[in-house]
């Protein structure tokens, strides 16, 4: 299989704070990877410099074999990665329909349109339920399902996907992931990080460990299952 | 030694949401203790209780054998209770002295600065902290690290005889979090108890004797590190539930 998503020697700062520290890291095409690390581990800022959020200090980020860091996001949304953000940053006073039609935007087929549609609708029918209701009243996991729909409906190539189990009910959780699982099987490649260590290794075929920046372990979800050091990373001893 | 600060089924509700509940623990003098937990885990809010900056719903606070409960945060520091923030607050246009100073004014401060002089006092404290260089300069143009330790020098300025410190070590590079280990160590020896709240916990784990865990917002472990870190709904709070870590 071929890389979709190549990340060489990337670097990070927050003025002096060092947040990435050379990442290499390859995704191939249909996979379901996972970053996971504790708090601060720099999770979330590899998220946001790959989809453009942030520009990395160093380093070079390769789509499709095409050179994408530096590009402002809503380019980088335009070539099929789309970002569903932590804490999921809905519209909250739109209605869960427009929500979605606002994560279709760079879709200029009607018909691809309807298709992403029913799909959404057909993975999580509660949304399809409560369509017309304000996304602001929606609880934890239904807005958690909705920035999901979102992200997923410009139909992208890749999904980056920040926490989506953050604050969520374990029953809850379970629901999501089963989604995120579908979706994958429809083919979009997706990154996944999660705190959550052992939620991500349920449903990630390759994990890597992030720490303080570094990446310091991967492996399968199997080989990393029983080592200790997850343990001690996230503990600290 | 003395039980300092003892802590009674405290519950703070914030809303529907309870981040703090029936939560209950004690302090002894002298004593250098952890508190660790999960993002959200009410770690802050914890300390916003102790500190009078949030009021609890219920439960109760003594310190030294005052209830504290509810006081404002201004009383409690006169009593003896200082702390720091996550997110560092200074007065961005006092020099560092002049900072510290302020704190060198407060009641249980003015003791000691009535003795040596207010400004001998906030140089020795700028001196234990490493920034007595800087003391003319004000704190906007520092560096995240020395911020920190400034932070720890207003605490210390109003002579707390227990210091409550929230994430110490949050941003900062692997020097400098060294460097406030050290000064953090060398106020415990100076005998001030020490109550420190981290998520990234490296550092703590190896630092303190005794740590108590937390997770959505309830007690889950009172222990050494080594325990805590293998309690196995420790490790469910930070890893997740599944087979294989515990």
């Amino acid at each position: 299989m071929k890389d979709l998503l190549e990340l060489k020697k990337i670097y990070h700062y927050y003025g002096k704070a060092r947040a990435l520290e050379e990442i290499n890291l390859k995704i191939e095409e249909n996979a379901l990877d996972a970053v996971i690390g504790p708090n601060g581990a720099g999770k979330s800022t590899l998220l946001r410099v790959i989809s453009g959020l942030e520009e990395p200090d160093r380093g070079k980020i390769d789509f499709y074999g095409e050179r994408i860091d530096g590009m402002k996001a809503h380019k980088i949304a335009k070539k099929g990665i789309s970002h569903c953000p932590e804490r999921r940053r809905l519209f909250y006073d739109l209605n869960v329909e427009d929500n979605i039609k606002m994560g279709a935007y760079t879709l200029k087929n009607r018909e691809k349109y309807k298709e992403m549609k029913d799909f959404v609708y057909e993975v999580f029918p509660r949304l399809k339920e409560r369509r017309k209701q304000r996304a602001g009243t929606l609880s934890g996991g239904e807005q958690q399902m909705l920035a999901l729909a979102r992200s997923i409906m410009s139909n992208p190539k890749l999904l980056l996907l920040d926490e989506p189990s953050l604050g969520l009910a374990p029953k809850v959780k379970k629901k999501i992931f089963d989604a995120i699982e579908k979706i994958k099987q429809e083919g979009t490649t997706t990154l996944l990080v999660e705190q959550d260590a052992s939620l991500a290794m349920e449903v990630a075929e390759n994990i890597h460990l992030l720490e303080e920046g570094k990446i310091v372990m991967r492996g399968t979800a199997e080989e990393l299952k029983n080592e200790p050091r997850i343990k001690e990373i996230y503990l600290g001893i | 030694m003395g039980i300092i600060l003892e802590v009674k089924n405290l519950t703070k509700k914030f809303g529907g949401l309870t981040a703090v509940n029936d939560f209950s623990f004690e302090i002894k003098r002298g004593e250098f203790i952890g508190l660790i937990g999960p993002n959200g885990a009410g770690k802050t809010t914890i300390f916003n209780l102790i500190s009078g900056f949030e009021k609890p719903s219920s439960g109760s606070i003594r310190f030294d054998g005052i209830d504290i409960t509810g006081l404002r945060p201004y009383k409690i520091v006169n009593l003896g209770i200082a702390r720091t923030f996550q997110l560092v607050r200074s007065f961005k246009f006092l020099s560092l002295l002049e900072n510290v100073e302020v704190s060198c004014l407060s009641k249980r401060g003015k003791e000691v600065s009535k003795k040596i002089g207010t400004e001998e006092y906030a140089s020795s404290i700028l001196t234990a902290i490493g920034l007595v260089d800087k003391a003319t300069i004000p704190p906007i143009v520092l560096p995240h690290g020395d911020l920190r330790k400034l932070q720890i020098g207003k605490a210390i300025g109003t002579n707390p005889e227990l210091l409550l410190l929230d994430e110490p070590f949050s941003g900062l590079s692997f020097e400098e979090q060294l460097g406030i280990t050290d000064l953090i160590k060398k106020l415990h020896e100076d005998g001030v108890t020490i109550f420190i709240t981290g998520h990234v916990l490296r550092e703590l784990m190896t630092l303190v004797p005794r740590v108590i865990a937390m997770h959505q917002g309830k007690f889950i472990a009172d222990s050494s590190p080594q325990e805590v870190a293998n309690n196995k709904i420790v490790l469910e709070a930070y890893l997740g539930k599944g087979e294989g870590f515990a």
